[in-house]
């Protein structure tokens, strides 16, 4: 049987129903007593060509869509329909789109009058934009920034992030926010420095040689303050607020209830005022002030892994993988996960962030028995 | 495919008349080239719609055709390689060999299985055709068309349409010993 099955020609010949012309069409009757072609035959006899047909609906709905197009006028008719809406639809959007650009701008200015007879809303309910955003004159600017955004303002005013000048502010504050997996730092006119941690709301005061100097903070911030013993700085948190002359120190003081909130010192004094226990307390360097629950503890402490942040690295200290991976991942705003296996391992140190999470990864690969790999945008680690 | 629409059938016809027989008579035929040849359902149906259409609206004289049927396969068969050109993720053939399952009396109680087994292998040889190769072999054997006619279809000349024709066969005979091999006996 496989003699005849196996021959194309055999089986092209019994497909096409067995055609008189062919050389196999008298085979039967030459070779009466063979089984195998008998059967072989019998086989083919199951198959046959597919012949994909349109149902008899389909077949009419078709001749009547032909007809029905027909009446519609020609291609070339149809053509030069298509092309006129399609122009037509672009000015229409064209239309739209600057309408609403005119009335945007119209608004704006029309907010730009009222803002100055309004008060700016709290820090804390202001919400927490997908970038880094400048809010100056009730008008948010986003920011385009990798990680880090570097804001500096001057006396007159300008706002100038990554050298470019985005705002000139007119009013009274201005707010910088800076969501998770971004940094910022500000310089002030009067060339205080400001790193900002992620997930950190600022509200600065414009600074004019006779005004005050304040700033509002919703978040963490790590603070080098010009000295002026004329003109105190003050840092006003939740329920904490730092007044000092020229420090530097780090304050933590969040709206989120989960946060933690801490003044730490590096060097010169801080006075730390807690409006809503009525106490005040002055630090010494490296003396860190946490605040919970209506009270408070000063202790001296490694004052390292708090403000480790600001540096662009973290503090490790004797953290298993499992916990250094997971802040990498917050950092970079990446997920990330470990294999169970790779949890012993454990750091102690300082881990510098490189703007390239794969240049962190390989400084971790290159100590440790680890391998990185992504799966989409997701970090798996495991051990090697 | 020996129901040929002569240029007396169509005289002092008007165009819609025309079409009407046109339609009625080829549609199958067409439909199921386009399928064999590789073509989605969706698309035959629109290359299918847009050839009727260019024919009526173009007010083309059909008297000036020498041949209707080629020139409505022929026309099919740009419209797939023109649609194949700007998607060219639409390629999707079809089984050309369907097999039957239901029982036979009197017949080995393996002929079903083989039969099944030689469908779907000859199904997988073709599509190891080229489009012409295929397209080809099928107005060929399928449809018995002459080679004048095959070469109009794929717009090629006679010569070319005899070489595509042997040069599928040539490749489904160097897969033929495969057809067997899962036969024991």
């Amino acid at each position: 049987m496989i003699k005849y099955l196996a021959n194309i020609d055999f089986v092209l010949w019994s497909l096409r129903g067995r055609p008189q012309d062919s050389k196999w069409s008298n085979y039967a009757d030459k070779h009466p007593d063979d089984e195998q072609f008998i059967r072989a035959l019998s086989v083919m006899s199951r198959l046959s060509f597919s012949k994909p047909k349109m149902k008899e609906e389909e077949k009419r709905g078709l001749y009547n869509s032909i007809i029905a197009q027909n009446g519609t006028g020609s291609i070339t008719h149809r053509r030069v329909i298509s092309i006129v809406s399609r122009v037509a639809a672009v000015v229409v959007c064209a239309l739209i789109i600057g309408g609403a650009v005119w009335l945007g701008v119209r608004n704006q200015h029309q907010d730009k009058t009222e803002v100055v007879a309004l008060c700016p809303q709290p820090l804390s309910s202001v919400e927490m934009p997908q970038s880094v955003t400048v809010i100056c004159d009730n008008t948010a600017i986003p920011i385009s920034t990798k990680l880090m955004a570097r804001v500096e303002c001057s006396s007159s005013g300008e706002i100038v992030v990554n050298g470019e000048i985005v705002a000139v502010n007119s009013g009274e504050t201005f707010d910088l926010l800076v969501p998770k997996a971004f940094r910022a730092t500000v310089t002030l006119a009067d060339n205080t420095k400001i790193w900002l941690n992620e997930n950190t709301k600022i509200r600065v005061s414009s600074q004019s040689s006779t005004s005050a100097r304040s700033v509002e903070i919703d978040g963490e911030g790590f603070f080098k303050v010009t000295h002026n013993p004329d003109n105190p700085f003050v840092v006003s948190g939740q329920e904490i607020v730092a007044v000092v002359k020229g420090t530097t120190f780090d304050i933590c003081s969040s709206s989120d209830p989960n946060c933690r909130q801490y003044v730490v010192l590096v060097d010169g004094c801080v006075d730390v005022d807690m409006p809503t226990i009525g106490e005040s307390v002055t630090l010494a360097p490296k003396q860190v002030l946490n605040y919970n629950n209506n009270s408070y503890m000063t202790t001296t402490a490694d004052i390292s892994s708090y403000i480790g942040w600001r540096e662009e690295s973290i503090v490790i200290n004797n953290n298993s993988i499992v916990e250094v991976i997971a802040s990498l991942g917050d950092y970079y705003g990446i997920e990330a996960s470990c294999a169970n296996k790779v949890s012993n391992i454990c750091y102690s140190g300082r881990l510098v962030l490189f703007d390239d999470i794969n240049k962190t990864l390989e400084v971790l690969k290159s100590i440790t028995p680890i391998r990185y790999e992504w799966r989409g945008n997701i970090l798996y680690v495991e051990s090697n | 495919m020996a129901k040929k629409i002569s240029h007396a059938q169509l005289e002092g016809k008007s165009a819609n008349e025309s079409f009407e027989l046109l339609y009625n008579t080829y549609i199958d035929d067409l439909y199921a080239f386009g399928v064999s040849v590789g073509a989605s359902r969706t698309l035959v149906k629109d290359a299918i719609h847009d050839v009727f259409l260019a024919m009526l609206t173009k007010k083309r004289d059909l008297s000036q055709i020498r041949d209707i049927e080629s020139y409505l396969f022929r026309s099919l068969n740009n419209r797939i390689i023109d649609s194949w050109r700007t998607q060219p993720n639409e390629v999707n053939v079809e089984a050309l060999v369907t097999v039957s399952v239901e029982p036979t009396h009197a017949e080995h109680i393996d002929d079903a299985y083989i039969a099944t087994q030689m469908a779907s292998h000859l199904n997988q040889v073709m599509q190891k055709l080229t489009y012409n190769q295929r397209s080809a072999v099928y107005l060929r054997i399928m449809c018995d068309m002459k080679y004048s006619k095959i070469a109009a279809i794929l717009n090629c000349t006679e010569h070319a349409a005899r070489k595509f024709v042997s040069k599928g066969l040539a490749n489904l005979r160097k897969h033929q010993s495969e057809l067997g091999k899962w036969i024991k006996n």
